[in-house]
């Protein structure tokens, strides 16, 4: 409603983009070398028409999955809907494993990995007692150092953990 | 046939800084993106109240918006040439006419111009 009353006043529609921004990007096409005020004004108007049709869409797009925030794979299923849309943009959207990334860094924050607490105590037995020898010839200042050499080493030892996992329990 | 509007500029401005932001964009944001808070003004009148848009999701309408007035502006030019004209004036006033008749159909029919 908004939208046409202002079209209908036609010199009363405000850009809300600003032009200098525009009149730049523009320019960035080698062939263009003056924009006149009329054609800046069209560029500026089509592009919030644009961008107002890519947003309603994507908001389909997310309301069809049952989401409350538009996201990046939104914006991709709704341009890949439309087909003037999709021939120019589609190569600019970022690749879907992009995409994914978001969704990465929760998962792993709680490493699913299978049985940690026990695993955990078997490697802290390994620690004490394959290095006690050396702890004592070694002088106290080094103590701190060794946990600090025995996080990295994590993961080997728990495969190694895995194999002598009888000998472990006896 | 797109890539050439990125290299001047990218090759003009200085790309470390870009770089640092958003490792996706090829050119300083500040200079050949549109200001992501007008983006995000207008992509909620779209949206129902109830609605958010996420970061990644503002970016890269940003850079889908000027990817568009570049493209805009490529085509228009292409027909400017075809006509031996300097100033992108007369298409664009074919597109008053298409704006104001249908707004919903405004994309489709302006890139079979």
């Amino acid at each position: 409603m908004v939208m046409a009353d202002e079209e209908e006043n036609g010199v009363s529609i405000q850009l809300e983009f600003p032009k200098g921004r525009v009149k730049k990007i523009m320019a960035l096409d080698k062939d263009v070398k003056r924009v006149s005020s009329e054609a800046l004004f069209l560029v500026s108007r089509s592009t919030e028409l644009f961008l107002q049709f890519l947003a309603e869409k994507s908001a389909q797009v997310a309301i069809e999955k049952k989401r409350k925030t538009v996201n990046l794979e939104h914006i991709r299923v709704a341009v890949k809907r439309h087909q003037p849309t999709r021939d120019f943009l589609l190569d600019e959207l970022p690749p879907p494993s992009q995409a994914a990334k978001p969704d990465k860094p929760t998962q792993p924050a709680g490493r699913p990995k299978l049985d940690p607490a026990p695993r955990g105590t078997r490697c802290i037995d390994q620690f004490f007692r394959k290095p006690e020898p050396e702890n004592t010839a070694q002088a106290p200042g080094q103590p701190p150092e060794n946990p600090a050499q025995a996080q990295s080493p994590e993961n080997p030892d728990q495969d190694q953990a895995q194999s002598p996992v009888p000998v472990d329990e006896s | 046939m797109f890539n050439a509007p990125a290299s001047p500029c990218g090759s003009g401005r200085g790309n470390h800084e870009s770089s640092e932001h958003s490792p996706r964009s090829y050119f300083r944001e500040q200079d050949c993106f549109l200001p992501i808070a007008n983006i995000s003004c207008i992509m909620k009148k779209m949206l129902p109240s109830n609605r958010k848009i996420a970061k990644d999701a503002k970016e890269t309408l940003q850079e889908c918006v000027s990817e568009f007035i570049s493209f805009v502006t490529c085509e228009v030019s292409d027909k400017c040439q075809g006509e031996k004209r300097k100033t992108i004036n007369d298409d664009c006033n074919r597109t008053v006419t298409v704006l104001k008749k249908e707004e919903g159909a405004f994309i489709m029919l302006f890139f079979h111009l």
